[in-house]
């Protein structure tokens, strides 16, 4: 998939378009305030104006601008594989929340600084060994040292 | 009553430095958080001694803020944001021993700036704070906002989305005015709202992990990094730097002092502001940005800790507490009987001295220790094979964001943010201006609401006030002469 | 990625699967308290309900003999740290403070929990409202105030926290008990009581409800002067201050600092931290930090403690209601 700077900037240019009108969808329930001024609905309407201005002009900048912009810079180092990668690291990551209550602080920690480094390609001792001082040294750190409970 | 000049005044000084240095420089936890814990401690400490003691905790730790941009990427305050990219290149193409010197160097030059102008004229200044109302609050707001659309290098318009799409995430939780829940999506969480910390570990941090993992590179084929790193890296070579470019030193010094006395994010929005200043003088000019970075940094850094020392001024003057460390600091002083107000210049001449000695000597002595100290572990640090570090950044993030208000759902909040500055990074918008937004959306809505409210939708009340009309014209001139000198480089 | 390789699953299992058992937490069977107590705080460090958490934290330490640690958990306008008290494990190892938000956040629709969910141990500090006007304000009395904002009524505003918070219903309640309509001094919202004095002083509103411990600081310094206290007796630290009772108008209204477990808290706990909190409430710690902080001290458990909060949810629930604020 190749892609110039140009046609990115278009493409995010229509995305920040359509949240703009989101934006405005949502807050149409939004209550007003006393004698009819707008309340919390107001600054989100705003804001949404600002993507729909700021998208317009990010779609329609490169068609009056007979200037080129360096689209030598193609993007192009796109695949499934990695993008794979990325899922499988959030994926981890998201997990801390969920076994943190059952393996404790310094168990879930590492099991994950262990997984993410085996995304990183680290050697597995390696990352185990980084993984666990890191985890440990952080948690005598916090506990003992500076005295926040994790 | 203990003397300042004793074995525990002097303990207090340096333990309080410590203290402070760790506390800024591991992501998600912070000055406030420092101080808070030292609180029962503080129960039992002659004031004389424990106000010194928050005093270095909490400048300390504004400066070893900049020891996580410069390691790991991830920021300490807001301020350390506005100037993270160049922090942590030139940390990666020098040392960090070399821009940690910079910004201990010039912290501590604007420290002293900022504490000369506070004794000089500390009541005046708590005069003009005290005329602060909601309308000077929102225009100060709008001063952060016109810089941070110039404070990156790129596009005046991406920055500009990147701040709408900051502001916009502050809007989430419960709405000032009514106490409507927005954006909450049934999650009690995110009913109070996102805190920009966690936001900042996400975006800056996790997102180069996320980065490093798409990229897919082989363990081994990371650059080690050899570079000597000598005191004088630290020292000497910062220094004649600031004394190069002294006029930039003390014009960024006296811009945070100026935004910065004002309670609250008048730190960060100084920095900004200095910060944006320095890059509308050097221009979009982007071929030679790599020169210019030890002198963006300095400007940053010099307005930061200059705002430090002021921001103390409307609590001690006036009882108003700006930010959270001061309303712990004041809590305890009126818990040991010590009333604050103008009397207290009276009555208590020998606090008064304590506080300011201890901003001399903070920035004196603790900034260049400390400093250092934590810019040799970052050179350590920053030699570490990038994979492995990741890890540690990965720990961090998780611990941080977790940390920040012992809430597990702000993991999921971390990662969010991660992911969309992932997204963001693609399309080329600029991610300090995320954060900032978030930080300056909350004062933004709050005081434009209340002043309307107030003047019963009455918009020529926001043109009323003599400081309200000068932040306006301060803001229109950076407006304006940022977009003349854009126009001018393109041209040339 | 390569899971299947037997040596990476061994160093999984290796290292891993002893520390996991080793960081499970463990009950003991040893007498209460034999680990540390997390106090959690539902908000931000330096507010009153903070600073009072933690006077009282460090007093409990040294009677308990374990260390007591407060955590702020805030967020939610208190959903978020009151959520998680009353979600934690019934094992006497959290507390927490629970404020007077409690019986108003129920009728904000923003959560289900009440007071009821708790297993109440003691009330620690209940501050009432003030009556706070700027030090040069042309008004000396209550009275005065209150002849101003009926020849004028809508001119004046006031502010002190959000909109429907407790300094807006102390507002309410003062109007409505002088035979006011609540649009004779309009509210406007503010982040907490610090910004509202910010406001005060710099001329942007004209009167605070806050609390007169918060807006001791200020009054201290000379900036403010407090007309009345909405309490039922004037405060032993401000003897120099009236109550609005005293003029006619019978209205009192506080807010409110309890410590609370969470539901079902075993009998023979709650014993030993019944009587330690109140050796607590008594230590010279907490009660000379308080009372410097200008903070009111009301000690009330058991059964007392049970019928003032149901009272209180009560008469904040019916206040709302007459507002229209919540549902």
């Amino acid at each position: 998939m190749k892609m110039t700077q140009t046609k990115i900037d278009q493409m995010s240019g229509i995305l920040f378009l359509l949240f703009g009108i989101i934006i405005w969808i949502y807050t149409r329930n939004f209550p007003d305030l006393e004698e009819g001024y707008p309340g919390p609905a107001l600054f989100p309407r705003l804001i949404g104006s600002g993507f729909i201005l700021g998208g317009i002009i990010l779609v329609i900048t490169p068609f009056i601008s007979s200037k080129v912009t360096d689209d030598s810079d193609e993007k192009s180092h796109f695949s499934l594989l990695n993008l794979g990668k990325l899922v499988i690291g959030l994926f981890i990551t998201g997990l801390y929340p969920f076994i943190q209550p059952y393996l404790g602080f310094i168990g879930s920690i590492s099991l994950i600084g262990f997984a993410i480094g085996f995304l990183l390609n680290v050697k597995p001792w390696l990352a185990a060994l980084v993984a666990l001082s890191c985890t440990l040294i952080v948690y005598f750190l916090f506990t003992y040292l500076l005295g926040v409970p994790l | 009553m203990t003397s300042f000049f004793s074995w525990e005044g002097l303990a207090a000084l340096m333990l309080g430095g410590l203290y402070g240095s760790l506390f800024g420089a591991i992501p998600g936890l912070t000055a406030t958080l420092a101080v808070a814990l030292f609180i029962p401690v503080a129960f039992f400490l002659d004031p004389v001694i424990a106000l010194p003691a928050i005093i270095a905790i909490s400048s300390v730790a504004i400066f070893a803020g900049d020891v996580g941009s410069a390691v790991a990427k991830i920021p300490g305050t807001p301020a350390s944001a506005a100037y993270l990219e160049e922090l942590y290149n030139l940390s990666r193409r020098k040392t960090p021993l070399y821009s940690l010197g910079i910004s201990a160097m010039g912290s501590a030059v604007g420290g002293m700036i900022g504490t000369i102008i506070l004794i000089i004229s500390a009541l005046g200044i708590a005069a003009v704070a005290r005329n602060f109302s909601s309308f000077e609050y929102f225009w100060v707001a709008i001063l952060g906002l016109s810089a941070g659309i110039f404070a990156s290098g790129g596009s005046p318009l991406k920055a500009f989305i990147s701040l709408m799409l900051g502001l916009l995430l502050s809007t989430v939780g419960v709405d000032p005015t009514l106490g409507f829940p927005r954006f909450h999506f049934g999650n009690a969480t995110l009913l109070g709202g996102l805190n920009y910390i966690v936001a900042m570990i996400g975006l800056f941090g996790f997102s180069e992990v996320l980065e490093n993992i798409y990229q897919n590179q082989k363990g081994s084929d990371t650059q080690t990094l050899t570079t000597e790193s000598s005191s004088q890296q630290f020292y000497t070579q910062p220094l004649l730097l600031i004394l190069k470019e002294k006029w930039l030193v003390l014009r960024s010094a006296l811009l945070g002092i100026l935004v910065g006395f004002l309670p609250g994010a008048g730190a960060d929005i100084g920095a900004w502001v200095a910060t944006s200043v320095q890059k509308i003088k050097q221009g979009g000019n982007t071929e030679k940005l790599e020169e210019h970075e030890d002198e963006v940094i300095l400007a940053g850094t010099s307005s930061n800790n200059a705002a430090v020392a002021s921001a103390w001024i409307p609590a001690l003057a006036l009882g108003l507490p700006g930010d959270t460390v001061t309303a712990i600091v004041l809590g305890v002083f009126l818990m040991k009987g010590i009333t604050p107000g103008p009397l207290l210049f009276d009555q208590q001449p020998e606090l008064l001295w304590a506080l300011y000695l201890t901003f001399f000597i903070s920035n004196l002595f603790l900034l260049p220790f400390y400093g250092y100290l934590t810019a040799r572990l970052a050179a350590k640090l920053i030699n570490i094979k990038l994979p492995l570090l990741l890890i540690v950044i990965t720990t961090l993030c998780i611990v941080g964001a977790y940390a920040i208000n012992n809430n597990l759902f702000d993991v999921w909040i971390m990662m969010g943010m991660g992911l969309l500055a992932f997204i963001l990074k693609r399309g080329g918008f600029p991610l300090p201006q995320v954060v900032l937004g978030m930080v300056l959306g909350p004062i933004m809505e709050q005081n434009f609401m209340v002043s309307m409210i107030k003047s019963r939708w009455d918009w020529a009340s926001f043109f009323e006030r003599p400081i309200a009309i000068a932040l306006m014209l301060i803001t229109l001139a950076i407006l304006f002469f940022g977009m003349y000198y854009r126009k001018k480089m393109k041209q040339s | 990625m390569n899971l299947s390789k037997p040596r990476t699953l061994f160093y999984l299992f290796a290292i891993f699967i002893p520390i996991i058992f080793l960081s499970c937490n463990q009950p003991g069977n040893k007498t209460y308290p034999s680990r540390p107590i997390s106090f959690l705080v539902p908000w931000a460090p330096g507010g009153m309900t903070d600073l009072s958490s933690r006077a009282m934290a460090a007093s409990l330490q040294n009677i308990l003999g374990t260390p007591v640690n407060v955590v702020n958990r805030t967020g939610g306008g208190g959903v978020v740290g009151h959520t998680a008290i009353s979600q934690a494990q019934p094992d006497g190892y959290t507390l927490g403070a629970v404020t007077v938000e409690i019986t108003m956040m129920h009728r904000m629709g923003v959560t289900q929990l009440t007071h009821q969910d708790y297993t109440p141990l003691a009330l620690m500090i209940n501050n009432p409202a003030s009556i706070t006007v700027r030090a040069d304000a042309p008004w000396e009395n209550i009275d005065e105030l209150i002849e101003e904002i009926r020849n004028h009524p809508g001119e004046l505003q006031a502010s002190g926290t959000a909109r429907g918070g407790i300094w807006d219903l102390a507002r309410i309640g003062f109007l409505e008990a002088a035979g006011l309509p609540e649009s004779a001094m309009p509210w406007v919202p503010s982040q907490g009581s610090a910004p509202a004095l910010q406001e005060l002083i710099a001329e942007g509103v004209d009167v605070v409800t806050a609390s007169l411990s918060e807006v001791d600081a200020l009054r201290k310094a000379g900036q403010v002067k407090t007309l009345a206290v909405m309490a039922e007796d004037r405060l032993p630290q401000f003897p120099e201050i009236p109550t609005l009772k005293e003029t006619g108008i019978d209205w009192s209204i506080g807010g409110w600092v309890s410590i609370c477990a969470p539901k079902n808290l075993p009998a023979p706990i709650r014993a030993t931290l019944d009587s330690a909190i109140m050796i607590a409430a008594k230590d010279s710690l907490f009660t000379s930090s308080m009372s410097q902080a200008g903070s009111n001290i009301q000690y009330l458990h058991g059964e007392k403690l049970i019928h003032f909060l149901t009272k209180q949810d009560s008469i904040n629930g019916a206040m709302m209601k007459n507002a229209g604020i919540g549902q």
